[in-house]
């Protein structure tokens, strides 16, 4: 029992440490001035536009579809043990 | 804007709610029909209806307000609201299901076996509840009032009515099939004009929302002033007036107004030339022109960083809280179907939010004056009309005012059936379908007393508020009552109430004006930073010290709430603690 919770809790971190890592940072690194001097853009606004409207979305689904499948496969591999004992 | 139209199409979509309510009636006959749809719901039935559900005005109205008034950085409440989802998912979907609770303070006692934590849960549902449910309404009020004229009171009793009756005479079941529609109704009413509207942008050589700058009008435009309200001026300008200016009555005549604060009077037409800048409103503090190009929240906030992650994490952390949501996963059949149904739900509300930034953008360069007004939770609803006119755009504004009202409809719904489910349970004598419509009556009366005598909040702020409370009260009770053994009933009821109460009592310092600036009022009002980790600590350290206290019962609780449900199907309970490694 301790073994299946263990598994299930380590794929929601690693999924929020994705969410965290990919979403989380974003307003760090637009507070980050030099990002965008460095780069040819014009301005930072496009950029926030494309990310914070449209990119988001797809990142987190695809995070979900880790999680659902993986969250899955612990269950039926720990009924698998279970069965097997 | 044409009336008609709009009356017709807030009509066509009281009178569908209204009947397919009466279809679940017919079919909705037990008490678990009424509270859970006897668990019978397909995911994608449910995803819809979650969906249909959590898009409130607050997404549909609001965050084109806010993207309009205060540019990109607001986009981060939508995509809040979505991460809320995938935090949901991946820490309490499935076992939400399995602990086989109806409401959230079902799950409290389930899981510490304490009637007093219970009754403490159940009043934050309802209080929560409460809070969302004030700017659905007070939201309703606003557009009827807009589309038509009539009093702002109106379209909150409306929705009120509609919303009392449908839930009183179906529950759960009928509620599911309304807002599975409803969804749709809202996607497609946000999707279409949205396509029609881009054409007409790029007809007019697709000017750009200027970000970085002050808005500007685009023609002679006429604005009338509801409530008086102060303007700053960085620069000279000439209008022509009719009313009053600076105490002075005016009557057709150009004036030409130094830089400097003005106070124009309540009804006061102002007649701004093509190009002419849109006035700041004066007393907001909002930042310089730049302000516009900064993806970070709210442009008014002197630490723009710290208030954007405020934001994030109420909004990452609140919506597993948020009563409406929670009960949703209870109409699962079971833990896997929850959990697949959440994917579904990410997806639909994914796609929606593709949609308000485009009206904020659009509304920014065509509509401008909504910020002078204070009407910008409008700029949805008057930009057919603003950009294509004629009867093509009253139909798509007709479209509109229809998608809205099904968005006021549907979230009121969804949290009304909550916080009427917790009334019934915990509050009135009895159980059974008669006093559960009794408590939908209760449930619905205290929150439309309030937004009759309350002045009105920008929608997505006082939607805001329920979030970070929720964050800071359920999220810690979840989590961990959910992954965590060592939970106790005394360290529940610490964690509670502190972390809300420090929540609550920080927005509600700053709604009354408290801190006036600095430090001290960010934190106030983007209390989440701290009062989340404020509320897991008290839960953690209050439960480390009683730990005497733990729950009899709490291993085989656990079991319950990670197990699939085949394996407990086959085997009782009794996969207990030995079965490691």
């Amino acid at each position: 029992m301790r073994s299946l919770m263990r598994s299930q809790l380590r794929a929601a971190m690693v999924s929020l440490g994705a969410l965290a890592l990919l979403v989380g940072s974003l307003p760090l690194l637009f507070s980050l001035p030099e990002v965008f001097t460095a780069s040819d853009l014009p301005s930072p606004a496009p950029f926030v536009w494309a990310a914070l409207g449209v990119a988001v979305y797809p990142v987190m689904w695809l995070i979900a579809r880790w999680y659902v499948r993986r969250a899955e496969r612990n269950e039926r591999a720990f009924g698998k043990l279970v069965e097997g004992r | 804007m044409n009336q008609a139209y709009a009356v017709a199409a807030v009509t066509a979509v009281v009178l569908a709610t209204v009947l397919i309510g009466a279809l679940g009636l017919r079919i909705s006959r037990t008490t678990s029909d009424f509270y859970v749809a006897s668990r019978s719901v397909k995911p994608g039935l449910n995803a819809a209806a979650i969906s249909g559900e959590y898009l409130s005005a607050a997404s549909f109205l609001g965050v084109a307000g806010l993207v309009l008034l205060q540019g990109p950085e607001m986009l981060w409440y939508p995509v809040g609201y979505t991460a809320g989802y995938l935090v949901l998912l991946v820490l309490v979907a499935a076992p939400l299901r399995r602990s086989g609770a109806y409401t959230l303070s079902d799950f409290a006692e389930a899981r510490l076996e304490s009637p007093q934590v219970r009754r403490l849960a159940s009043l934050f549902v309802v209080g929560i509840g409460w809070l969302y449910l004030l700017p659905q309404l007070q939201g309703a009020g606003l557009t009827l009032e807009i589309l038509t004229g009539a009093p702002d009171w109106v379209g909150g009793l409306v929705v009120a009515l509609v919303v009392t009756g449908a839930v009183a005479a179906g529950g759960m079941r009928s509620i599911t099939f309304v807002q599975a529609f409803q969804y749709w109704l809202k996607l497609t009413a946000l999707l279409v004009p949205a396509l029609f509207l881009t054409v007409a942008w790029l007809g007019d050589d697709a000017p750009r929302a200027r970000f970085a700058e002050p808005a500007t009008f685009r023609e002679h435009t006429v604005v009338t002033v509801d409530d008086t309200v102060r303007i700053d001026l960085d620069r000279p300008l000439r209008v022509t007036v009719t009313g009053t200016v600076d105490d002075r009555r005016h009557d057709r005549e150009p004036v030409a107004l130094d830089a400097g604060v003005h106070r124009i009077g309540a009804g006061t037409s102002l007649a701004f030339p093509a190009h002419a800048r849109v006035p700041e409103k004066a007393g907001t503090d909002r930042a310089g022109a730049s302000s516009w190009s900064q993806p970070l929240a709210s442009s008014r906030e002197e630490h723009p960083l710290y208030a954007t992650y405020g934001l994030i994490l109420a909004t990452f952390l609140g919506t597993m809280g948020l009563p409406h949501v929670a009960v949703r996963f209870y109409t699962s059949p079971n833990g896997t179907a929850a959990r697949r149904t959440t994917l579904v739900v990410l997806g639909l509300i994914g796609a929606f939010y593709l949609l308000p930034p485009v009206y904020g953008a659009l509304g920014r360069i065509y509509a401008p004056e909504l910020s002078l007004t204070g009407e910008a939770d409008a700029a949805v609803l008057v930009l057919p009309d603003r950009m294509i006119g004629g009867v093509g755009g009253d139909l798509l504004g007709a479209l509109l005012a229809g998608g809205a009202f099904a968005a006021f409809l549907s979230t009121a719904s969804g949290l009304t059936m909550s916080v009427a489910g917790v009334l019934s349970q915990d509050v009135l004598p009895s159980r059974g379908v008669r006093p559960f419509r009794l408590a939908t009556v209760l449930a619905m009366a205290v929150p439309l007393g309030l937004s009759i005598v309350t002045a009105n909040v920008p929608v997505a702020d006082a939607v805001g508020l329920a979030f970070a409370v929720s964050a800071s009260s359920f999220c810690p009770l979840l989590v961990l009552g959910i992954w965590w053994r060592g939970l106790t009933p005394p360290g529940a009821v610490a964690g509670l109430v502190v972390g809300g109460g420090a929540a609550l009592t920080a927005v509600m310092a700053t709604r009354a004006g408290l801190p006036a600036g600095g430090w001290s009022h960010s934190l106030l009002a983007w209390p989440a930073v701290w009062s989340v980790p404020l509320g897991f600590l008290t839960m953690v350290l209050v439960s480390l010290a009683t730990p005497h206290r733990v729950p009899s019962t709490t291993a085989a609780t656990l079991a319950r709430l990670h197990l699939p449900e085949d394996l407990i199907a086959r085997d009782g309970t009794g996969v207990g603690g030995g079965a490691g490694r």
